[in-house]
């Protein structure tokens, strides 16, 4: 809809049969516009991905370094191509990133894809807080923390991290996370215990029963209370010990919900991508939490070797359809919102070891519930620069140029909680919405 | 007008309104017996002995302080990161002006110094265990990734560390023309080291480059690695952002079109021309310079590849074993760019050493310095403190000769540090700190003897064999109970969080099996940690509220009346243990796990 590109004749037909192609695959593409999500899964591709080689390809511009600069002249096979889904155009390859397209033809009518939106930062750790917090700030809320702490007050946990980057600020004791070889399992079941190091006791030692650690427990909250008494005239205090006492309530139930999720984890591995595809998925449908964030898992932090990109895009795109349909198998699609967002993306040309640098003008996906199907929001210039865009439309022109903060404000005033509580200063970007 | 401050006595204290002299006398071991009874008697604990005294500060905040056993609790865990000792609070008690005379003491304490390592290393961030550790190959082959992972991220720690403990110029960290080296980094660097002498030893790399204290060190810049054609400005923005409190990335940026970005040399032309680019990259690019010795990376993967695929010929030896890492050949190649000369903000330099002169010369690196020491001990953001709470502060660090124990000494006993509660307005100080992850370890291990060590194996990225899960994210628990990992977590959380409260419940159950495991083995109770007055079969009414008595003082530092509420409660939760085993030893067990994760365990 708003992108300078021109599609090539094949990209036409090959689009043009997109609709009847992912109709027979066999799962249907609901409709959930109008449709409010109260949940989100944000998947997070840390490093920076490269959007021309899927989702803002520029094949034949001499500008931009493409995918094509790593076809295979000996393979017939190895061609990149353009298919178009609605107003998404992407970048094929059939032998390199065969997942994309099967990615968008089961799943286009449910995407977004928005073009455009800028960084102001070209710092992995810079970058990565504005993109999820809307912010510069880390002490700030993701979104995903957002929505955690205003869907979650019935549930364990708001917001749970199996991986990746979560910024938690003032909602620490809605959340929560899985450690990096999962060894939350450790703390839910201390005899899964990695083995002891030498001259160490073996664990686990201690012989507490249930009604032992009850008692624990009771005693601890009656000391806190104790405190409370004493000292909650003072705020920081009484925030303390409320989050405190959240915090044992909320481990209390998320032992009950979620204990046999959490010991069907490995001590010392970390869930792939698809797994976490699953237990996300799982985490939802048993109202563990009501947002959730899962990493991608791969380097794409790319400036040696750009060609990694394609085996993380094939990668990447074989696990959002896994997400997918375990959400849907599940019944959440209309109710969630997936985000799938890098915090930044790789600038158009390659560098002197053919790798491609930080770039601050990012693309992200959006999937699910109350989202506009097989939309292209925004878009990049000659210079794969953000373009100013209609802010209730999507479409490249007169408008604003999209940042970090706008977006976050629409997605919270889509989620249906107030931008002004988070981002008072920013203008809700609304083109995603169905 | 004041607001309702409800029943508050000595703030810190959990207890009632028993009036002391009107009960007997606890039943405590002869060691502990003394103090406990004095602080008993002068009312210095934190048992409740009068109304709270609501004072105003300066800046219109009406605040109560902590009485004088809660303030030594929370100096000497700032400081030190474990409680103080019963005849610590004697002395005090005794004399409260025994507290200054405490502090000195602490900070020549060893515990200071690791203290001193933590919070570089969250500065650093450089203990970033989830990141792929170098290969265990060649005359490395049998070295463990977490003994390759500790050589490689302690050595700037533990130079800051002896400039700290050894009263220099703070300044020295990045002036100093020496490093620190054990066995195993020794063999990752190639630095002389004797193996007679063992363990980690002063030592300098001779390679001809320029040292600069933790500058120089090579496991900080294989931990910030210059990307791509970075040209080592990263780098440069770390220094700036670490050292001076002034991060580039914080700015705003506008990119420009019209630049030929696969044309390294046309993008640091554009650097240095646009004006959008300008701002920022006329005082970064010269300060990138600077490093233009040290290679722009070593990955595992490249280490792996020199061995398995190149057998260490040719350039690839340099990435074999002694890893060739800084090359002089390489220090004026930025000129083949067409980049600036090194300078510092507008003044030329030469070398590496003059980088970490300028910087430690420059007013704001003194500025920082104080506002990081504030912001570690106080628990703050680094940017919170205000101006004029950091500037005295500075003052007293360059007046001081830059010495960084005064600046603890300093900030620690500020009135702001003492500050127990808010009642009113904005005061200078929080009011409560959080006990960090590597606090929390340091504190178990000095009241149980516990540590959380264990050998997860090995699998693709290395083999791991003596990991402290305390204070590690690749197997352990650290940013789960609050802490950073230097890589995805680059900022504490000081509040409860379920997975805190999880890990701390786990580590107070397996620490208090240990100690009472432990204890109970040793017959003679002076040499006992934790259980002074009971054996393993005391059923005995008055040594058991005797030895809880000393629980709640040594591990919480509260001084109890036997028959005061707190020591009820305790005794509750013993006796019900207690009916259930009938085994003293397993209710001592429920109760110390309990008394480990009380709010004065997690909070001081």
């Amino acid at each position: 809809m708003a992108r300078i590109l021109q599609p090539s004749r094949r990209s036409l037909l090959v689009g043009g049969a997109a609709v009847a192609a992912a109709a027979a695959l066999g799962r249907p593409t609901r409709a959930v516009a109008g449709s409010r999500p109260t949940r989100l899964v944000t998947v997070f591709v840390g490093g920076g991905w490269d959007v021309t080689m899927a989702t803002a390809p520029r094949l034949d511009d001499p500008y931009v370094d493409g995918p094509r600069v790593d076809e295979d002249p000996t393979n017939p096979d190895d061609v990149e191509y353009l298919r178009t889904f609605g107003d998404i155009e992407l970048a094929c390859n059939d032998v390199k990133r065969p997942s994309a397209a099967r990615f968008f033809e089961a799943w286009s009518h449910q995407t977004t894809v928005v073009h455009g939106v800028f960084t102001g930062a070209v710092g992995h750790e810079t970058s990565t807080i504005r993109m999820m917090t809307g912010t510069a700030s880390n002490t700030s809320p993701d979104l995903g923390a957002i929505v955690g702490h205003a869907f979650g007050a019935d549930t364990p946990l708001g917001y749970v991290a199996l991986a990746g980057t979560p910024f938690v600020g003032p909602y620490a004791a809605s959340s929560g996370r899985l450690g990096f070889n999962s060894q939350l399992k450790m703390l839910f079941d201390p005899s899964s215990a990695f083995p002891a190091a030498v001259g160490q006791q073996t664990f686990p030692l201690a012989s507490l029963g249930p009604r032992d650690r009850d008692a624990v427990q009771a005693y601890v909250e009656a000391r806190a209370a104790r405190m409370h008494d004493l000292r909650g005239y003072d705020p920081q205090v009484a925030r303390a010990l409320d989050d405190l006492d959240e915090s044992f309530d909320r481990v209390a139930r998320f032992r009950d919900a979620a204990g046999d999720l959490v010991e069907s984890l490995t001590l010392g591995q970390q869930p792939t991508f698809e797994r976490q595809g699953t237990l996300a998925a799982d985490l939802l449908a048993r109202d563990v939490c009501r947002s959730v964030l899962i990493d991608s898992n791969s380097g794409w932090d790319t400036h040696s070797e750009n060609v990694g990109q394609h085996a993380n895009h094939e990668a990447l795109f074989v696990g959002l359809d896994h997400l997918m349909v375990e959400l849907d198998d599940r019944g959440l699609l209309a109710s969630t919102l997936v985000m799938v967002v890098s915090e930044m993306t790789r600038a158009p040309r390659l560098n002197a070891t053919q790798g491609k640098d930080h770039w601050p003008h990012a693309s992200v996906m959006l999937l699910g519930a109350g989202v506009r199907g097989q939309a292209s929001l925004g878009g990049y210039d000659a210079w794969m620069e953000s373009m100013e865009q209609d802010f209730a439309t999507g479409e490249v022109g007169a408008g604003l140029m999209l940042r970090h903060d706008h977006l976050i404000a629409g997605l919270l005033e889509h989620l249906d909680i107030d931008p002004m509580e988070h981002l008072p200063e920013a203008t809700p970007y609304r083109g995603f919405v169905a | 007008m004041l607001p309702v401050v409800p029943a508050i006595r000595t703030v810190g204290g959990q207890g009632g309104t028993l009036r002391l002299s009107s009960l007997p006398a606890p039943r405590v071991p002869l060691r502990t017996l003394t103090p406990l009874l004095l602080l008993l008697a002068c009312g210095k604990g934190s048992e409740p002995t009068a109304d709270p005294m609501v004072e105003t500060t300066e800046g219109g905040a009406q605040v109560v302080r902590l009485s004088e056993a809660d303030r030594l609790l929370r100096i000497s865990m700032a400081l030190r990161g474990i409680r103080p000792s019963l005849d610590d609070y004697d002395a005090v008690a005794r004399d409260p002006a025994a507290l200054e005379g405490l502090v000195d003491a602490w900070l020549d304490d060893p515990r200071f110094g690791e203290t001193v390592k933590d919070m570089y290393a969250e500065a650093l961030m450089i203990r970033a265990d989830t990141e792929p550790i170098l290969m265990s190959e060649g005359p490395l082959a049998d070295a463990t990734a977490d003994a390759i992972f500790e050589a490689m991220s302690e050595s700037s720690l533990r130079l800051i560390e002896d400039v700290v403990m050894t009263d220099r110029s703070f300044q020295t960290i990045l002036t100093a023309d020496w490093m620190w080296a054990n066995d195993v980094l020794a063999t990752l660097y190639g630095v002389p080291y004797d193996e007679a002498v063992g363990g980690w030893q002063l030592s300098v790399y001779d390679d001809g480059r320029p040292m600069a204290g933790v500058l120089s060190d090579n496991g900080l810049w294989m931990r910030y690695p210059s990307n791509g054609s970075n040209f080592h400005r990263g780098r440069a923005n770390f220094v700036a952002a670490t050292f001076l409190c002034d991060d580039f990335n914080e700015r705003e940026i506008a990119v420009e079109g019209g630049v030929d970005l696969s044309d390294d040399h046309a993008v640091a032309e554009a650097v240095t021309t646009l004006e959008n680019c300008v701002g920022c990259h006329q005082a970064l690019e010269p300060l990138a310079t600077f490093f233009w010795g040290f290679r722009q990376d070593t990955l595992r993967t490249a280490v792996y590849r020199a061995y398995r695929v190149f057998g260490c010929e040719g350039e690839a030896n340099d990435y074999c074993y002694p890893l060739a890492f800084y090359k002089t050949e390489f220090e004026d190649d930025w000129a083949g760019y067409g980049l600036n000369p090194p300078a510092y903000y507008g003044v030329p330099g030469e070398t590496f050493s003059d980088l970490g002169q300028f910087v430690a010369d420059d007013p704001r690196f003194a500025e920082c310095t104080a506002r990081r020491f504030r912001a570690y001990l106080h628990q703050e953001r680094l940017d919170e403190a205000l101006v004029a709470d950091v500037a005295p502060l500075q003052t007293l660090l360059v007046g001081s000769g830059y010495d960084a124990k005064a600046l603890a000494r300093a900030i620690v006993l500020s009135d702001a540090f003492a500050i127990a509660a808010v009642a009113s307005g904005d005061a200078a100080g929080p009011s409560l700190r959080a006990i960090r992850p590597e606090q929390l370890a340091r504190t178990i291990e000095d009241l149980t003897g516990f540590q959380l060590r264990a050998d997860p194996g090995c699998s693709f990225d290395g083999c791991f064999h003596d990991v402290d899960l305390t204070v590690s994210d690749r197997f352990g628990f650290r940013a789960m109970a609050g802490g950073v990992d230097g890589l995805q977590v680059t900022r504490p959380t000081h509040t409860p969080t379920p997975t805190r409260v999880l890990y701390q419940a786990y580590l107070a159950a397996e620490a208090a099996a240990f100690v009472v495991r432990s204890d109970l083995d040793v017959t003679d109770r002076d040499a006992r940690r934790l259980l002074v007055a009971v054996d393993g079969d005391t059923r005995d009414p008055g040594a058991v509220r005797d030895q809880l008595v000393h629980l709640h003082a040594r591990i919480l530092g509260e001084f109890l009346h036997p028959l005061s509420p707190e020591i009820e409660l305790s005794l509750g939760l013993y006796n019900d243990a207690l009916s259930r085993s009938d085994d003293p030893a397993h209710a001592w067990e429920v109760v110390i796990t309990a008394l480990l994760q009380d709010p004065r365990m997690m909070f001081y």
